[in-house]
């Protein structure tokens, strides 16, 4: 028999929900990313490369030339791990960054549902793999509190803030983070690019993000090469299979903040995206066009989102 | 898995509540020593206790009335013990219970027995106004507020032209309609037939879930509407909808108050069980349970076994709009289809996190309502922003709430929303 003085949990319907949340779509966004980052590292460590490690090379700078030169290891393993180790700390920074800010702006502490640290990851992939730590470290800080927790935090951000973050940095320090010869951790060749891709299509059927994002993106590219293809270089597939356009496609664009919550609004969102892109590679100065057309595109948003369904069999 | 993950990519969200397509085994719970009538029925007033401590009462004897009217007849003879109180099982205050220690020998029928067909609708109508049906709804009515336009309980409802009897259960898990549309069928069309006539109804439906036809062939002006077998689908607030009817000319009777109707005027009887499907925290149901009126919660779950523990919870209803209780000394009335059991880690509780606009709630909601909006104006209090989003449609499924991934309480956002409305017109 039951005691008397048991305290029961009280509140309204619904009483069962699924086990959905914040925290677990952030995770499984980072998990769906990790193949990306470590096809990026292996192919910066032991794929062809023109940057010596003597040079300025990323946060763990330090270390590999203390490997490499005291104790004679070879220099693609140590590439390997100092890829990681500056992934590893874009996304501390991420963390950190986000934990502080909360505490400055006496919210409660969300910093543990990973979106800082997922957005730490995001853009460490779009910088070379020999970025500078601290400009790393400016670059994912100014994400975290210009780009995110000045707006309120996660939810309330209109553009997405490791776009603002690389896009502070772009435009400080152009040749840091274009370096010739090197490109970023997250797209340094079409293999990893295809990694990139198969993981966002597991993130599409897992249903985290909504298929009308990168289908639109598809139908933007598609349509604006047919418009004004003379002025690209290569058809669709070279297209698609070049810079940060798969990442963008799957991961950044897809950003549910960031994003339309409406179904049909989301595939004119990713329309308007694709159609930036090719726009901006087209005719734009910049190497890399994916920042200024997922901010452009993200302004638009609260206009895309005026478009919703109808609603289901109104009173007769 | 690969319909899943097609299902996933198509907006699918994991709230797919299929209803029961079984009837789980019926368990019946005799007399406990006393049995406690709330008075807190009748439609959320609260009753006058008719009769003191010590009488000795019979079946169908009025023991409290309503200011508008309504009279509660008891369901069991015995001897009153005490007037006590007793949390009511729906969260208002105004607790109070008859406690009746039932004698060993109960009568079958308390009032003389009538002819459903031919008896006039003004001596139906008074037979279920004596009897005290109340319809099985969440918050149960009197049946015949829901029957008359000028009848003597509701006095602004325009006259009733089509009036359905759901033989569906509403939350997923509970089998009650099932079971009682498999056991009595033949009886369905006799007690829709005769409540048509009281409400002077020109359309009557029966709505049952798909498959389930063959229990009742169609005829004698009797419509079947199947519904399918998926939570929300068969809830009273869609029937008006799926009809095309109007809503305020449109009454939906739960299949259980009508046979209760059925057996008050054919066999004299005032409703004296109550058939309840307990849903285990396996989210499974249990078994189906057939209580008399005024058990108590503890002795349902003493009967299955159930412990309860620190922080679980005790729902009388369906899992996704049944009311969460704080005690187990509540008794069963007639609108408790279910009693459900959840444990303390499996529900996570709600958050104050921001609404993340990942566009969840408007795939699972089954009207395509902008929810995140209209979430979102209830938190900062704008809600006169909330009409022109169709909050009026909102019929309070709950599936919303469900999915959030930011698991903000939704639905108590949307019924802020109403309430801030309501008050401020």
């Amino acid at each position: 028999m039951t005691p008397q003085n048991l305290r029961f949990t009280v509140g309204a319907a619904p009483h069962w929900r699924t086990k959905s949340s914040i925290t677990r779509m952030n995770l499984v966004f980072l998990a769906a990313l990790l193949p990306t980052a470590l096809a990026g590292a292996i192919v910066h460590a032991f794929g062809s490369r023109n940057v010596d490690v003597t040079e300025d090379f990323g946060p763990m700078n330090f270390l590999l030339e203390t490997g490499v030169r005291e104790m004679g290891v070879g220099s693609g393993p140590l590439w390997f791990f100092g890829i990681l180790g500056t992934l590893i700390f874009g996304m501390g920074v991420g963390l950190l960054a986000e934990y502080i800010c909360q505490i400055a702006m006496r919210q409660p502490y969300h910093a543990t549902n990973g979106h800082g640290v997922l957005m730490g990851l995001i853009l460490t992939l779009l910088c070379p793999p020999g970025i500078p730590w601290w400009m790393l470290f400016l670059g994912v800080a100014l994400a975290i509190s210009v780009g995110k927790q000045i707006y309120g935090g996660i939810g309330g951000y209109p553009m997405h803030p490791a776009m603002v973050g690389w896009l502070i940095l772009l435009l400080s320090w152009p040749h840091q983070l274009y370096p010739v010869g090197s490109a970023s951790i997250g797209a340094p060749n079409a293999a990893v690019i295809a990694v990139t891709t198969l993981g966002g299509l597991g993130l599409c059927f897992s249903g985290y993000i909504r298929w009308q994002i990168p289908v639109g993106v598809l139908l933007g590219i598609v349509i604006s090469t047919e418009a004004f293809g003379g002025a690209l270089d290569g058809g669709i597939l070279e297209q698609l299979f070049t810079g940060h356009l798969m990442l963008m496609t799957f991961f950044i664009a897809t950003d549910t903040t960031s994003s339309p919550a409406n179904r049909t609004a989301a595939l004119l969102h990713g329309l308007a995206l694709g159609v930036l892109v090719m726009l901006i590679r087209a005719y734009g100065v910049w190497a890399d066009a994916v920042p200024f057309a997922v901010i452009l595109a993200n302004v638009l948003n609260p206009l895309f989102d005026r478009i919703r369904p109808k609603v289901a069999s109104l009173e007769v | 898995m690969f319909q899943k993950a097609l299902g996933r990519l198509l907006g699918k969200t994991e709230a797919q509540f299929p209803l029961e397509t079984s009837v789980p085994e019926t368990r019946v719970l005799g007399a406990p020593e006393f049995l406690r009538l709330s008075l807190c029925q009748g439609g959320g007033e609260a009753l006058t206790c008719t009769v003191a401590a010590g009488d000795e009462i019979d079946t169908g004897q009025v023991v409290a009335t309503g200011e508008t009217g309504f009279v509660l007849p008891s369901s069991t003879a015995g001897t009153v013990k005490a007037i006590t109180q007793q949390p009511d099982i729906r969260g208002d205050r105004k607790g109070g219970a008859i406690l009746i220690k039932p004698s060993e020998t109960t009568e079958a029928s308390s009032f003389e027995r009538l002819d459903p067909e031919t008896a006039t609708p003004e001596v139906l109508s008074k037979r279920l106004h004596e009897a005290g049906v109340l319809s099985a709804l969440l918050t149960p009515v009197p049946l015949l507020a829901q029957l008359r336009s000028g009848g003597e309980f509701v006095a602004d409802r325009p006259a009733v032209e089509t009036l359905v009897v759901l033989a569906a259960d509403g939350d997923p898990g509970v089998s009650i309609a099932l079971q009682l549309l498999r056991e009595r069928s033949a009886d369905v069309k006799a007690a829709l037939r005769m409540l048509g006539r009281i409400a002077g109804a020109e359309r009557l439906v029966v709505a049952l879930p798909e498959g389930e036809q063959a229990e009742l062939p169609a005829g004698d002006g009797v419509e079947l509407l199947p519904l399918p077998a998926e939570y929300p689908k068969t809830l009273a607030e869609t029937m008006a909808r799926r009809l095309g009817t109007s809503r305020r000319a449109t009454s939906v009777i739960p299949l259980e108050t009508a046979l209760v109707a059925l057996d008050a005027v054919r066999e004299g009887r005032v409703q004296a069980e109550k058939l309840l499907t307990l849903i285990g925290p396996d989210q499974t149901p249990i078994a189906n349970y057939r209580v008399r009126l005024g058990t108590q919660i503890r002795e349902v779950l003493a009967d299955a076994g159930i412990e309860m523990g620190e922080r679980d919870k005790i729902i009388a209803g369906g899992p996704l709009r049944g009311f969460a209780l704080f005690s187990l000394d509540g008794s069963i009335d007639a609108g408790v289809d279910a009693l459900t059991v959840v444990r303390a880690d499996q529900f996570p509780s709600w958050s104050v996190e921001p609404c993340i606009n990942c566009g969840t709630c408007i795939d699972a909601c089954p009207i395509n309502l902008q929810v995140q909006l209209i979430a979102r104006y209830a938190e900062f209090e704008l809600f006169d922003r909330t009409p022109e989003l169709h909050i009026d449609e909102c019929f309070e499924c709950g599936l919303c709430a469900v999915v959030c991934t930011a698991r903000r309480p939704l639905l108590q956002y949307i019924r802020l929303a109403k309430q801030g409305l309501e008050v401020s017109a």
